[in-house]
């Protein structure tokens, strides 16, 4: 057997992927050339059933099985075949993997909420060249990556309403604040969390941000970091978490730690998981938006987009569900709800 | 030798697993084949890491932090772009830092003497969370137009050029593997280390070369993932070890070390990928997917092992060898 | 041969009082930094807070004690979770609850087990695939479900505390804590454990039954599990269909950094108890020092290779002393 040593491999390698590199260069195009597979969806499919891809940021989450039932409520109704199906976690690039797999499926309407911003521009973008229509819903993408944005309340929105709970509880007292958020790379958190400092560097100087601690999304690691808040800065009087592990998980360690009524507690997440927290007083107000009627919304897009009937500023009237105003490739659900008791036990996600 | 003959076997008996996959999934999904080439783009970062882990596994290793690797060298390439350097010298610089990432697993797992699965992992949480503070919790994008071809463009309009540089290094692993005194001594050194290092073998240079080419090629799929995705993240490459090994695993890589083939580990992440892009085309959900892939996994050593088995039995009944076969399992237990 | 026990006493005792030394070396820095730390709930709630891990890394010392790995640990207490609170939601009594979900957790481990005794496949591989099929049966017990507002005697359950100040989860912990050693140093089962992974070719001459050895380990993976996953969903109050993912490598983390040797023949349940509160420990140190949450990783991956590597330190001084 003839062999050569490794050192010459190595080089060999080095040369061989220049070589390649350099004999690509002129013949590499952004897309494949032969794309006649695509049934070239440019007309209007009004009349026509469409299939529609709801892809949430990851499945197993009431907040995204929630919108997931209003979708399923309108979708026969609009004449959609719908198909629900996420990442098992938060993941940009299974997402990128998903959507080209559907876009190349033949779907209609692609409509993602996304865990990235940019990671899947490359992918819609191509979706769209392809002749799919790409809507985002709950987390954007940046703007040339879509055509429409469902958007249920917007960053500023939830970060100030979030901010605005806290401080009319305290009423302008000194208050030192800590955050529960879910992993320090998740970008919807990380935006909320910006626009909480925002609105506090505007409007209230007695807040102050002393720590931000994550659960990883996992119920105990969400307990054991309230309680090593509450231990390590013993100042802490109120816990925000934007997150709808981290809110149970907070107002669970408040419970235990026998601190209700003297660490105020609040947040993101849904009605049904905070129901007991709520009847028992640990939490009073959250934060949350109709996660059913942001399914709905999504789905009546959908199709307005398929037929080609979608405005892309003014207002988009649901029969139903009301009047939303398109702003840019807008479409705004409404104002981010503040939840109490009355409100936890009305809905059902 | 009959041991590494029935993985040269079963490395064909996954291409025909494989072929006999694609004509399933084309004729139950019309669309499936006309898709063929672009679907790989969504995988091939996985098969290019499963290469060099090959090699690892072969030598009675295995690299945990390959995923953090992906995160770590994609946010460096990112970071020094941003501060105004070319984004192909950065693309190049954070390959090095890849395999420089290799290089320090390779020297701990070598000096130390500590087993590779524990080392890597403690590794895999320092690079995960060095990329994510550094790329400050978001993502770095807006690279130019000609760098993001490396992960979406098509060489003559049909070849994806992630497809093109997984092949040529596919053919560079198996040259490496097979033709070359550092593949065989790969190899040497998985069936038996002590042996190998009595025969002058120098043990620990080939164990750090295995993880340094596996931190360059999870570098390179930093590099690559960023063109594709337009950006990079602290968490992007996260999971991604757990993939690559199941591909190396069903491609017939022995867990064990000693054993395995590039085409075999080439087509058992083909054979993955291509069967999650063909069941999201049938709709099935992420969750069913997961545990299809087990049980996949599962299966795969099952037959390798009974493959073993009879292969053995046969020996055996036939008399001749037996002696060899008692000393080879005896070499195993060791 | 009648000197080596004790010489292999000898190191085992001198790891665990060196884990303990360090962690009252934390407690005291802790103690100066912030003086209420020393509370009398304070200690009490490390200990609760690290429970449920350190009951999955005990399973997960006696399997690789066995030379063997079980990576599905995690999602075996996540199904478990989720198989206790859905029955529990749906009125089934208590006693039912929990021995469907014992079951739960035995069928696992014993699938595990079989898998890797009696069918000979490698332990890594099994428990690889198993984690993946687990994961993904959590998804479809509840449909993507979480369980939660739990009825109250499932919550009575993880919130008793024992004359008042041990809570549950504590109660359980050194329970299976002092079990399990006594299971491993004193009977025949448990040395039989130590002998498999010792060198699993003079225990087959000296006519242990390998199989059945190496089955009953991951048996007892997959059962302390399912306790951990029941005292989990009783203490936090709900769970998700992704609690217990990366578990399996917390539990690893402290069996390794309690003087488990992943070669097999080597650990004791103590050092992985302990292994468990210094990464409590250290998690909460860092909050306590104002160090941002982002290097909780990396903090605890210098841990493990700081613990392992002085183990081997450790090792060879010891080796070159004889």
């Amino acid at each position: 057997m003839k062999t050569i040593g490794w050192k010459r491999m190595a080089t060999a390698l080095v040369i061989l992927l220049l070589i390649v590199a350099l004999a690509g260069c002129g013949a590499v195009q952004s897309s494949p050339s032969a794309n006649s597979n695509q049934n070239a969806a440019q007309t209007s499919q009004k009349g026509k059933t469409i299939k529609v891809a709801l892809i949430p940021k990851a499945i197993g989450i009431p907040y995204f099985t929630g919108a997931e039932q209003g979708a399923q409520s309108v979708a026969a109704a609009l004449n959609i075949k719908l198909t629900y199906n996420g990442p098992t976690t938060l993941s940009a690039s299974d997402q990128v993997s998903m959507i080209n797999s559907y876009v190349a499926e033949g779907y209609n309407v692609i409509a993602v909420s996304a865990n990235d911003p940019t990671s899947l521009a490359p992918a819609l973008k191509a979706a769209m060249k392809k002749g799919v229509k790409v809507i985002t819903w709950d987390s954007d993408t940046v703007p040339d990556a879509r055509q429409f944005f469902v958007n249920q309340a917007t960053v500023d929105g939830i970060g100030s309403t979030l901010v605005k709970v806290v401080a009319d509880h305290f009423k302008g007292k000194q208050t030192d604040v800590a955050i529960l958020s879910s992993t320090p790379s998740n970008t919807n958190q990380n935006q909320w969390i910006d626009a909480m400092k925002k609105t506090i560097a505007d409007k209230y100087p007695n807040l102050h941000i002393k720590t931000i601690q994550y659960d990883q999304g996992q119920p105990s690691t969400g307990v054991s970091a309230t309680e090593n808040i509450v231990k390590g800065f013993p100042t802490v009087k109120a816990i925000i978490s934007p997150d709808s592990v981290g809110l149970p998980a907070a107002a669970e360690a408040v419970e235990k730690l026998g601190l209700q009524g003297k660490i105020y507690v609040t947040g993101l997440a849904d009605p049904v998981v905070m129901k007991k927290y709520v009847d028992d007083g640990t939490v009073q107000k959250y934060v949350l938006w109709n996660v059913l009627d942001l399914g709905k919304l999504t789905m009546n897009v959908a199709r307005a987009v398929a037929d080609g009937t979608m405005p892309t500023s003014g207002t988009f009237k649901v029969k139903g569900l009301g009047d939303f105003q398109v702003n840019n490739g807008q479409v705004l659900l409404g104002l981010p709800m503040i939840f109490d008791k009355a409100a936890t036990d009305k809905y059902n996600f | 030798m009959k041991r590494s003959k029935f993985f040269a076997n079963w490395s064909y008996g996954i291409i025909a697993v494989f072929l006999l996959e694609m004509v399933i999934l084309s004729s139950v999904t019309p669309k499936f084949l006309s898709n063929l080439l672009p679907m790989t783009e969504n995988f091939m970062p996985i098969g290019i890491m499963a290469l060099s882990m090959t090699l690892v596994i072969i030598a009675g290793g295995i690299d945990l932090s390959i995923g953090s690797v992906v995160s770590f060298s994609g946010v460096i390439m990112g970071l020094l772009w941003q501060h105004g350097m070319n984004i192909w010298v950065a693309g190049l610089l954070a390959v090095l830092i890849g395999g420089l990432a290799g290089f320090i697993n390779g020297q701990i797992i070598v000096r130390t003497g500590i087993q590779p699965l524990i080392a890597t992992l403690a590794t895999q949480f320092i690079w995960g969370s060095l990329a994510v503070v550094l790329s400050n919790q978001g993502s770095i994008y807006g690279f130019p137009g000609s760098f993001l071809l490396l992960g979406t463009g098509f060489l003559y309009g049909y070849l994806p050029v992630q497809l093109v540089i997984f092949v040529v290094l596919a053919l560079l692993f198996a040259y490496l593997l097979n033709k070359t005194v550092f593949g065989r001594q790969v190899l040497f050194i998985g069936n038996s280390e002590s042996v190998s290092a009595y025969s002058g073998v120098n043990v620990n240079r080939v164990k750090t070369w295995t993880y340094v080419l596996s931190g360059l090629t999870a570098g390179l799929s930093g590099v690559i993932m960023g063109s594709f995705f337009a950006s990079v993240r602290g968490d992007m490459g996260q999971g991604l070890e757990l993939t690559v090994i199941t591909g190396c695993l069903v491609g017939g890589v022995n867990v064990f070390g000693g054993a395995g083939t590039i085409v075999g580990a080439a087509f058992g992440v083909l054979l993955l990928g291509m069967l999650s892009q063909g069941l999201n085309f049938m709709n099935v959900s992420s969750q069913v997917q997961a545990i299809i892939t087990g049980v996949i996994l599962i299966l795969a050593v099952a037959i390798q092992q009974l493959g073993t088995i009879f292969a053995r039995r046969r020996k055996m009944t036939g008399g001749e060898g037996a002696g060899k076969l008692r000393g080879e399992r005896r070499a195993r237990v060791e | 041969m009648k000197n080596e026990p004790s010489l292999f006493w000898k190191i085992m005792q001198s790891r665990e009082s060196f884990l303990l030394g360090l962690i009252l070396l934390l407690l005291l820095i802790m103690l100066v930094v912030s003086p209420s730390f020393l509370g009398p709930g304070n200690l009490m709630n490390i200990l609760t807070n690290c429970a449920t891990v350190a009951i999955v890394a005990l399973g997960e010392t006696i399997v690789i004690i066995t030379k063997g790995i079980d990576l599905s640990v995690g999602a075996t207490m996540g199904m478990v979770t989720l198989f206790t609170g859905s029955l529990a939601l749906n009125g089934f009594p208590l006693a039912v609850v929990i021995l469907v979900a014992f079951l739960a957790g035995i069928v696992a481990g014993a699938l595990n087990g079989v898998l890797i005794s009696y069918l000979k496949l490698p332990p890594i591989i099994v428990t690889l695939g198993t984690l993946s099929v687990y994961s993904g049966i959590m998804y479809v017990i509840t449909k993507g479900n979480w369980v939660t507002n739990l009825p109250a005697g499932l919550l009575q359950l993880g919130n008793f505390r024992l004359f008042g100040f041990v809570p549950a989860p504590v109660v359980v912990l050194v329970v299976l804590l002092l079990v399990s050693t006594l299971f491993l140093q004193f009977s025949i089962p448990g040395r039989h454990i130590y002998a498999v992974g010792n060198n699993e070719a003079s225990a087959r001459l000296s006519g242990i039954n390998i199989k059945r050895v190496i089955f009953s380990a991951y048996l007892i993976a997959g059962f302390f599990s399912a306790v951990a996953g029941i005292f989990y969903v009783a203490y936090n109050g709900f769970s998700t269909p992704s609690t217990g993912g990366n578990m399996e490598l917390d539990a690893i983390a402290a069996a390794v950094i309690g003087g488990t040797n992943v070669f097999g023949g080597k650990g004791t349940p103590l050092g992985t108890l302990l292994g468990a509160i210094l990464l409590g420990i250290v998690t909460g140190a860092l909050v306590f020092f104002h160090i941002p949450a982002v290097w909780n990783l990396a903090v605890e991956g210098i841990v493990i290779l700081a613990a392992v590597i002085s183990d081997a330190a450790l090792y060879r001084m010891q080796t070159r002393r004889i």
